[in-house]
């Protein structure tokens, strides 16, 4: 072969060969020249998440935190923090006036008597004490002469808290709420700086409140439930309560109801059998993408499942069970004259031609009609939940799981190699697939359940028929879940 | 879309336009990109390289001449410059290689005579093969191609008429050229 001959035989037989890159390089490109594409589905996760948030926080208020934070504020410097802070409606003190308190305590004083009191007659000359929450809490200074008291020094300094008598109305005054005045009152004493025989005058008549409670209160006020003075201002110590373990185990159903989607990719169709059309039945769009010649629409598919938990640590729980998925797309196609079609395989030894008979046209038919590729199948998602942020009743808890998958039913099309057919694709079809799944959730407990709802997404990860066959086909799925979990006592 | 309105849309960076464009266009520049690199991946770095630079360098396209040899023309260049840059060149190009080349059946798939012919260049060590594309395929000269490579014109008529020796060998023992009864006097000339 001469010189020039080998060179015109080398571009008679190279120039037009065209190889196929993959769909990612197209991507890349288009990252780098337009920018990355902006993915709305990211938005609307983040604006549920924020969304998410934001009603947890606004719910999760604990009324017995903020009061413990508060007396501990209190008690550091009273004055500095304004008693009205406190949530507390007008009604609180309407069980008992305060005028009604002072007679009582002092009835009952003389009824039982008082061995720390000499003369009770003095008590009624005692300044008031009486809070008043509607106004700021300072403490006021009451100068006074006792001489009558033989146990307090002739000139007392001593401090209260004033309650206007008319908000006050209820007859009776629980010995918490008596605690509780007593407890302010002290405070106000000692921040005022009040000697010790105050003190003991006051401790004096708390005591003896305590021993003059008739029996019969005593019992109704056991019965009774706490009120929304003591649920309100009840101190709360910071020790928790212990209550009873529940087992590390729950189980829980869902359902997720989902839309189907499907990726088709034929890079390994173009590359072996892309410039061979005499080896393969290729068509005359065959240089076009695959997905841009087949018409395919996403359906609505299902899942359904019942999983087991078993919490590894406060926040992390492992998650299995076993789940049902319906997951589906149409092809829209022609009804067209029984026909002969290729199917091109590839293996070891090359690549073989399977003709199979196919009435459905991918481009011309007397009739345009729908295939329903569906698929049934039976999975074991294994995986774990972690609960991202735990509030009371609200929180918001990801997932992820692999799901090992295995397919129950064999109605599938597909495509022929020369684009041009639909075929029954079942010998193809792969039994085994796996499938994994992402999601997030925000969670609400109601009593002994814990019922979630948010985004799942679900991927396949082999394609769905052989490899042997040149167009890949992944599916996935975007869905919505909804389920309870139920923890086990 | 014609290639004027594909022109007009990548100027206008519709998306749409590129898209087409590059649907058209990288079947045959991944293929010349497959025969200058060491690999299928390299070729498609390579060609991922070259679409960027055509996206982004299309106000310089004059419509003087085809609008397929302009991209061609970038997609070489940035062929080279990839190999350049990953110091590709540092094989090799001893002639004495050729004759232990063994082409094996599985190296070269027996798809498409083509796509063999093409294998069969990638036997080749590769400046030689470097030398025969741009010179033999994509039509440069031996003082441009000297040029591109940093090499003396008659570097390159050297490593050319030895590449094609070897290329033709590898053909021959493949097949899919027959053994031509001048080449008897061709090959002793180029020997000697």
């Amino acid at each position: 072969m001469y010189q020039d001959e080998l060179e015109q035989f080398l571009q008679d037989e190279v120039k037009d060969h065209r190889m196929y890159p993959s769909d990612k390089i197209w991507r890349n490109i288009n990252a780098e020249v337009n920018g990355h594409q902006r993915w709305p589905a990211l938005s609307f996760i983040s604006l549920f998440i924020i969304s998410a948030l934001t009603v947890s926080t606004l719910l999760n208020i604990n009324p017995s935190q903020k009061l413990l934070k508060a007396n501990s504020l209190r008690q550091t410097d009273p004055k500095k923090l304004p008693l009205q802070d406190l949530k507390h409606s007008p009604n609180d003190f309407n069980a008992t006036a305060p005028s009604d308190l002072t007679a009582n305590t002092i009835a009952n004083l003389k009824r039982k008597g008082n061995p720390l009191e000499p003369d009770l007659t003095g008590l009624e000359e005692t300044p008031v004490i009486a809070l008043d929450f509607s106004k700021r809490a300072e403490p006021i200074t009451i100068s006074k002469t006792q001489g009558s008291h033989s146990t307090k020094p002739a000139l007392v300094q001593e401090t209260a808290i004033v309650i206007p008598m008319g908000s006050l109305a209820s007859k009776e005054l629980s010995l918490e709420k008596l605690n509780f005045l007593a407890e302010m009152n002290d405070q106000a004493t000692m921040s005022a700086g009040n000697t010790t025989t105050e003190s003991h005058e006051q401790e004096v008549v708390l005591q003896t409140e305590q021993t003059v409670e008739p029996a019969a209160t005593k019992a109704v006020k056991e019965q009774q439930p706490t009120d929304q003075f003591l649920q309100d201002f009840a101190y709360v110590p910071p020790t928790r309560i212990e209550k009873g373990k529940n087992s590390k185990f729950g189980f829980g159903f869902f359902i997720t109801p989902s839309t189907s989607y499907r990726r088709l990719t034929d890079d390994k169709a173009k590359d072996l059998l892309g410039a061979a059309p005499a080896s393969a039945p290729v068509g005359l769009n065959y240089t076009t993408d695959v997905n841009s010649i087949v018409r395919h629409k996403p359906a609505v598919g299902l899942e359904l499942g019942f999983a087991v938990l078993y919490n590894m640590s406060n926040r992390l729980k492992f998650k299995t069970g076993i789940q049902f998925n319906t997951r589906q797309y149409y092809i829209e196609t022609f009804q067209a004259s029984t026909d002969i079609t290729t199917i091109s395989l590839v293996n070891n030894r090359g690549v073989e031609n399977m003709s199979v008979f196919s009435p459905y046209n991918n481009n011309n038919g007397y009739k345009s009609t729908q295939l329903d590729n569906k698929m049934y199948q039976v999975s074991i998602p294994i995986g774990f939940q972690y609960d991202v942020i735990q509030g009371r009743k609200l929180g918001i808890t990801a997932e992820a799981s692999i799901q090992p998958t295995f397919t129950l039913n064999k109605s599938l099309y597909l495509l022929s190699t020369d684009y041009k057919h639909y075929a029954n694709g079942n010998s193809l079809m792969r039994k085994w697939n796996i499938n994994s799944a992402v999601g997030i959730n925000l969670t609400y407990k109601t009593g002994a359940y814990q019922w979630y709802l948010g985004p799942q997404a679900r991927f396949q990860h082999l394609p769905t028929y052989s490899n042997k066959y040149p167009i890949t086909e992944y599916l996935m799925d975007y869905g919505i879940r909804l389920g309870f979990i139920k923890q086990l006592k | 879309m014609t290639e004027q309105a594909i022109i007009a849309g990548c100027l206008q960076n519709d998306v749409a336009a590129q898209r087409e464009l590059y649907n058209r266009y990288s079947p045959k520049m991944l293929s010349v990109c497959y025969r200058f690199a060491q690999s299928r991946e390299d070729g498609e770095d390579m060609l991922q390289e070259g679409f960027i630079k055509v996206f982004t360098q299309m106000h310089t396209f004059q419509n003087k001449g085809a609008f397929e040899g302009w991209i061609r023309r970038i997609i070489v260049h940035t062929c080279i410059n990839f190999l350049k840059k990953h110091k590709k060149f540092n094989e090799s190009v001893d002639l004495a290689y050729a004759d232990y080349i063994q082409v094996k059946e599985e190296t070269v798939p027996s798809i498409m005579q083509a796509r063999q012919i093409i294998e069969c260049i990638r036997l080749l060590p590769l400046g030689y093969r470097t030398v025969l594309n741009l010179y033999a395929l994509e039509g440069y000269s031996h003082k441009e191609i000297g040029q591109m490579l940093d090499i003396e014109e008659s570097t390159s008529r050297s490593q050319y008429t030895r590449a094609k020796s070897m290329l033709e060998n590898i053909l021959i023992r493949k097949q899919i050229i027959e053994q031509p009864k001048t080449e008897f006097n061709w090959l002793a000339s180029i020997k000697k």
